[in-house]
């Protein structure tokens, strides 16, 4: 059979839409179709309408597998970006936590310094829990993200030494040696020197993914395949009804409805992701990520206030530091805990304008007491903020956990109505192709 | 049917297939790009990092004096100092107008010291107090010019932060194992010799390390900004020095294994090995005169004459042989006593 005469022989059965018989075309090139359409010139010429359907059935179904390979791929990428997201924040959280925890072991170490004698018992517990806590965290964020693993490497052995030289520390100060302060000020050097510059640069590098993370949601290019795909099925709808009396094809109607409702869930799930993750980033996340940094912030200023006084007269650099510290606080400071750290930075003035006035030992009391002064203020402004970070903590993990698997389901949604409107469009098509079988 | 027709027809369920395949290959590359790995944290190198991320020190506002880098100013005289004009006066009949009567009216005296110099001047971590030899003559000048219940303020200062703080007047003298040299003279004032040190070598027990020759190729520690360092420099030009902040970071270092000797003065060194029993000084004699001064302002001429007179005083009373007796004996023997004075500087 040849392709010539493929349209002249009668349909067999009962065809629902008899193909437009070249013969009975008038000149005018208005068929019986459609109302209306005109008659294409393959139809006058009486050849090649199976080859087209064919080739359109292909088309259409291809058109459908891209869009289900393009839409389900960009949804797992989604929900990898979501998962990814609540990964990379839950690593700045870790991070913030080893800061804290590290600064507040030296804050705790050279405020025991400062004290004649042992220091006391409470204080050396705080400080043994602060470091436990800050090498058990660098463990879990090493298995956490590989790609902190070299710095977090160098950040343990830091640790490490640090812990060391403070027992150095420790053991030469109960015998009386001044050789213990020497390592002392070694440790605590070292660890906010190239100590603070590693859990910065991890910092830096975490914040970037957890944003990158955040704002991996695209919505609007979700929503290009199940265009395109439409568009490809009524281009081969049109074709068809231009040859045949039908205004639609039900099976490529139905692919599209498909499509079109694939798309629409799709871009709704994403849409709801990338809304959600900007109200993250402009609420929850961010609170965190400030409630943590006025925290490790105050703990380097309650450092330095200590080294000022060890310093003894010399200690005018720690004191800019501790300015610089403080600024960094109040720009970051939570609402809740605003009280606290003002009662500490008044605690903190008394101190300093004994010093500054010649009362270095009314300095140190004010400084070491564990009843009155900048000690006391400090603690409770730190438990204060350690609250918030941890609530804070929680409400961003649960909503990042919470919306993780919303688009794999609809993903595989996406491949089922893929699956669905890739063979009705096939059969859709195949349906006017046998009526020439 | 054609035969041409026939082998161009489709296999729909072949194709579906290979599109099925195609979807799941997509997908699973999707996947894996997705998941792969993230760029590693990058962290700026130490050495990089160094200026920006230092933490601040004790040290950070001392400036060089500025001759350190110059040629060393000569002269024959650096020991000598302004004569007394007569008899210690009373703290309550200072006269007016003087340095010291302008200290009295504060009503406390700020002395530079060190807090790490065992013996001499170094914080007890049992009591939290500064104590040794030089904070017991700081007091002792404290309350010649305040009276018995003198507030003296001790500043913990760096050796390299002596001079400076001096000049722009953070303290009021310097008491703190300072050696008088004629470059110095032309920056502050010094009392007459209340201690005369001399410079010698601490090393590892058992080492073989000897005296100064010795050092050749060893890594030796002293503090920065002092004598002890440029003497190191000039006498053992083959040692490698390594400056620390001060001479209990030199002991770090030692203790730690970085460094092999530690070079500075005896009084420093046997306070040294006294915190370190493998540590010991070697029994070469000293290389050289470290007599130590009081320093003052440049140009405190009443306040120099003042210290001089107290000294004068502590040497008739038997104060400064008791002081001696209570810090240095126990560790460098009975010594040669209170140096005697060299006067006859024109103010």
């Amino acid at each position: 059979m040849s392709q010539a005469t493929a349209a002249a022989p009668p349909p067999t059965g009962r065809p629902a839409a008899p193909p437009v018989q070249a013969a009975s075309a008038p000149a005018t090139g208005r068929g019986p179709g459609v109302p209306g359409a005109s008659v294409p010139a393959d139809v006058l010429a009486g050849r090649g309408i199976p080859t087209g359907l064919r080739q359109r059935r292909i088309v259409a179904a291809l058109a459908v597998a891209v869009f289900t390979i393009l839409t389900a791929a960009q949804l797992v990428l989604g929900a990898n970006a979501a998962r990814q997201a609540a990964a990379d924040a839950a690593q700045v959280i870790r991070i913030q936590d080893i800061k804290v925890d590290l600064l507040r072991a030296d804050a705790l170490a050279t405020n025991a310094f400062l004290v004649g004698g042992l220091e006391p018992p409470e204080q050396r517990a705080a400080y043994d829990e602060a470091i436990a806590t800050a090498t058990g965290t660098i463990a879990a964020a090493a298995q956490a993200q590989s790609a902190d693993q070299q710095a977090l490497a160098e950040l343990s052995g830091l640790v490490v030494r640090y812990a060391s030289d403070m027992e150095v520390a420790r053991a030469n100060n109960r015998q009386g040696l001044p050789v213990g302060a020497a390592y002392l000020r070694q440790a605590s050097s070292e660890l906010r020197g190239r100590g603070m510059t590693l859990v910065d640069a991890l910092l830096d590098a975490n914040t970037t993914r957890a944003d990158n993370s955040l704002a991996n949601q695209h919505p609007l290019w979700v929503l290009v395949p199940g265009i395109l795909a439409i568009a490809v099925l009524v281009w081969v709808n049109q074709w068809i009804a231009r040859r045949f009396r039908r205004r639609f094809n039900i099976g490529l109607v139905l692919a599209a409805g498909a499509v079109l409702a694939a798309t629409v869930a799709a871009v709704t799930v994403s849409g709801m992701q990338a809304a959600e993750n900007s109200s993250l980033s402009n609420g929850s996340y961010r609170d965190l990520v400030q409630a943590a940094q006025a925290r490790s912030q105050a703990n380097a200023a309650k450092s330095s206030e200590s080294l000022r006084l060890i310093a003894r007269g010399s200690g005018k650099a720690f004191e800019t530091a501790w300015s610089t510290q403080a600024q960094a606080v109040s720009a970051y400071l939570p609402v809740e805990a605003t009280d606290a750290w003002n009662a500490y930075t008044a605690a903190h003035a008394e101190v300093v304008a004994k010093d500054d006035a010649g009362d270095w030992d009314g300095a140190v009391a004010l400084a070491t007491s564990q009843t009155e002064g900048s000690s006391p203020a400090f603690a409770a402004y730190d438990k204060q903020v350690a609250g918030v970070v941890e609530s804070t903590a929680s409400t961003v993990r649960s909503t990042l956990d919470a919306g993780a698997w919303t688009p794999v389901l609809v993903a595989i949604g996406t491949v089922l109505a893929g699956i669905a409107a890739a063979w009705l469009a096939w059969r859709g098509v195949s349906r006017r192709l046998e009526e020439y079988a | 049917m054609s035969p041409a027709m026939t082998s161009r027809r489709p296999m729909p369920r072949t194709r579906l297939r290979v599109l099925t395949s195609t979807a799941a290959i997509l997908l699973v590359t999707a996947l894996v790009t997705a998941c792969s790995g993230q760029v590693p944290t990058v962290v700026p190198d130490p050495g990089a990092s160094a200026s920006a991320s230092a933490p601040p020190s004790a040290s950070a506002s001392a400036s060089p004096s500025p001759s350190a880098s110059a040629a060393p100013v000569t002269c024959d005289n650096p020991t000598q100092s302004y004569a007394p004009t007569g008899p210690l006066p009373a703290a309550e009949a200072l006269p007016a107008g003087s340095t010291m009567a302008a200290i009295r009216a504060r009503g406390r005296l700020i002395v530079g010291v060190s807090a790490d110099t065992y013996l001499l001047g170094s914080r007890n971590p049992l009591t939290g107090q500064i104590e040794g030899f030089d904070i017991d003559l700081a007091r002792a000048i404290g309350q010649a010019i305040l009276g018995p219940q003198a507030n003296v303020q001790l500043v913990v200062l760096t050796a390299a932060d002596r001079i400076p703080a001096l000049q722009e007047d953070r303290v009021d003298i310097v008491v703190r194992n300072m050696t008088m040299n004629c470059d110095r003279w032309t920056q502050v004032a010094f009392s007459q010799v209340y201690y005369q040190a001399g410079q010698k070598v601490l090393v590892r027990r058992g080492s073989g390390l000897t005296d100064l020759a010795s050092l050749a190729g060893h890594t030796v520690c002293a503090p920065k900004g002092t004598s002890s360092l440029k003497n190191l420099e000039t006498m053992a030009p083959a040692a490698t020095p390594v400056p620390a902040d001060n001479h209990t970071g030199c002991l770090v270092l030692f203790q730690t294994g970085a460094v092999d000797a530690i070079t500075g003065d005896d009084t420093v060194l046997a306070g040294l090995a006294a915190q370190d029993p493998y540590a010991v000084v070697t029994d070469a004699p000293a290389f050289t005169q470290e007599p130590y001064g009081v320093a003052t302002k440049a140009g405190a001429v009443d306040l120099v004459q003042f210290i001089n007179a107290l000294l004068e005083q502590m040497r008739a009373d038997g104060r400064w042989a008791a002081m001696y007796a209570t810090w240095l004996a126990p560790t460098l023997g009975a010594g040669t006593g209170q140096p005697a004075p060299n006067y006859g500087r024109a103010p």
